[in-house]
């Protein structure tokens, strides 16, 4: 109710004054004390009320269509107001990746449930993944697919520790338009993505740790690893699944 | 007779429960340990243990909001909730080896077969229920599902936090009153 | 034909980017060049009230004997100036990209101060792809 009244009474500003003085002679809109004043010239003047029309969250579809697609730009206005608004609140770079980290996890649980809906929902029998390398290939080209229109760059295991994975990116496109000044070199925005992941992750079953690391290259001066270091309950998991 | 749903998030915390009888017949079983049980069963647990022990007794007809339909042993609210609860460690060593999301009868408990659903993001729903319906619980599963994802993705709903949406409430029980 | 330099003025007439790209105009201290882009915000304003038409988006092209300075104005007051030798032809389009390059790779930044001096990598090479590496 709430954000369609905010529009809706800017719009009566705008419509001029004659609308609600008629409202304020007129004996019923006088007795509903506490209804927003320009919600009635609005139906008014289209005919239909608003509100009706809007359709409700439960009547959507789930599945993709094509004007879904969302801006780039819009995007990358938005995530760069994002990351201006976190660091105002923050002592630190941790401290900023961290919340980065935080707001992409809410974003993770989301696009898991979406993206397995949307490939499951049509069969009788749908699954989950419960071993956790099918698991990594699919956060590797689904979820990547899923968020940023493209399969990630490769997959690497850690050589000196078992428990740690790698998901890289050469060119992350959260990043795309963002310069981190010198002073702040150690950070990575793709925080963010580091927070899907372990979103995923945490959701499939298979709780870690997740950090995201500017690892450049002469080629790819934004190319960004997620490293991931597993719990020790997911590799004795995968020992008894074995 | 009645079905039972919970939905718990993966912190095994209760979000969202619904109770729906249909006015189909139930048959009534009688279990005799009900005659065996001591007298300090008319304690303040008495209802529980009654309950539990699958007997019908006269104190629960307090609890029951079912009005006229008849009740069989342990339909108190309190001992489902035990029993969806128990059926967890059921839950989880099943789904560690399998991949479907639709367990099938995964626990018993008397006269209650307990069903489950879990979500990708490793959220369960359980039912409890009397009889065999296999189709109508998995379409009835499939469409909470859908449901509870339309939840999920309203940014004013916070992940595993209670769902006071009227909208999915009615939703569930028009699904439970198609299919169960 | 030549780029020589490539200023970026904000909607107050502060000089918030400049960039050699090629000798040939006299060199100047960092506080000189502040003073010209000064000027030119204030000629440009006079030059946009002069006109006899009406509303005015200001001087476009000045031209002298050694140099062309190109003005591009944008919707939210912000100027970019380009310097080339008068017969360079492909400064409208080269502000254009250089405005497109401003738009991606400093409003977008995070880590950008809107009306302050551009500091940002991504610039840096989008510029240099579009004119060349700088200092000759």
């Amino acid at each position: 109710m709430q954000q369609y009244a905010q529009p809706h009474s800017r719009s009566s500003v705008l419509s001029g004054s004659s609308l609600s003085s008629a409202e304020h002679l007129s004996p019923t809109s006088g007795s509903a004390r506490f209804s927003l004043p320009s919600a009635p010239s609005i139906s008014t003047t289209l005919g239909t009320p608003k509100l009706a029309l809007r359709p409700n969250i439960y009547d959507r579809n789930l599945n993709k269509t094509r004007t879904a697609e969302v801006s780039a730009s819009a995007f990358a206005f938005l995530f760069s107001e994002v990351v201006q608004y976190t660091q105002k609140r923050v002592s630190g770079i941790n401290d900023l990746e961290r919340r980065l980290n935080t707001l992409g996890y809410r974003v993770g649980i989301r696009v898991l449930e979406l993206m397995v809906w949307r490939a499951e929902s049509s069969s009788k029998a749908p699954k989950r993944e419960v071993r956790f390398l099918p698991a990594l290939m699919s956060i590797h080209t689904q979820v990547w697919r899923a968020v940023f229109g493209r399969p990630a760059d490769a997959i690497e295991k850690s050589v000196e520790n078992e428990d740690e994975y790698m998901i890289i990116d050469n060119d992350p496109p959260i990043e795309r338009h963002i310069s981190v000044p010198r002073d702040l070199n150690t950070l990575s925005c793709s925080s963010y993505t580091a927070g899907v992941v372990e979103a995923v992750l945490d959701g499939l079953g298979f709780p870690a740790r997740v950090t995201a690391h500017s690892t450049p290259t002469q080629q790819h001066p934004s190319r960004t690893t997620i490293l991931i270091k597993l719990e020790k309950s997911v590799l004795e998991r995968e020992e008894v699944l074995k | 007779m009645s079905h039972h749903l919970f939905l718990l998030s993966p912190s095994d915390t209760p979000i969202y429960s619904l109770t729906h009888y249909t006015s189909k017949p139930t048959q009534t079983t009688s279990y005799p340990l009900s005659s065996n049980l001591p007298t300090w069963s008319t304690s303040a647990f008495a209802g529980t243990l009654t309950a539990l022990s699958g007997a019908s007794s006269a104190t629960q007809s307090h609890h029951v909001q079912g009005g006229s339909t008849k009740m069989g042993g342990g339909q108190d609210r309190h001992v489902i909730q035990m029993i969806a609860n128990a059926s967890l460690d059921m839950i989880e060593e099943v789904m560690r080896k399998e991949s479907a999301m639709y367990l099938k009868s995964v626990d018993k408990f008397n006269e209650w077969t307990v069903s489950a659903f879990v979500t990708p993001g490793n959220m369960k729903f359980i039912l409890l229920h009397e009889t065999k319906n296999d189709e109508g619980m998995r379409s009835f599963f499939h469409e909470v599902w859908e449901l509870y994802l339309k939840t999920m993705l309203n940014p004013f709903h916070t992940a595993h936090t209670p769902i006071r949406s009227t909208v999915f409430d009615t939703r569930v029980r028009a699904s439970a009153k198609k299919y169960l | 034909m030549a780029i020589f330099s490539l200023w970026v003025i904000n909607k107050a007439g502060g000089l918030v980017y400049q960039r050699n790209f090629a000798d040939g105009l006299a060199q100047l201290t960092s506080n000189e060049y502040l003073v010209l882009a000064g000027t030119l915000h204030g000629i440009h304003a006079i030059t946009s009230r002069l006109s006899p038409i009406g509303s005015s988006s200001g001087a476009q092209v000045i031209e002298g004997d050694s140099f062309k300075m190109t003005i591009l104005l944008t919707a939210t007051g912000t100027k970019f100036v380009l310097l080339t030798s008068p017969g360079e032809t492909t400064a409208e389009l080269v502000l254009q990209k250089a405005f497109e390059a401003y738009a991606d790779a400093v409003m977008k930044n995070p880590f950008h101060t809107p009306e302050m001096p551009i500091r940002s990598d991504g610039f840096e090479s989008r510029i240099n792809t579009l004119i060349g590496s700088g200092q000759p």
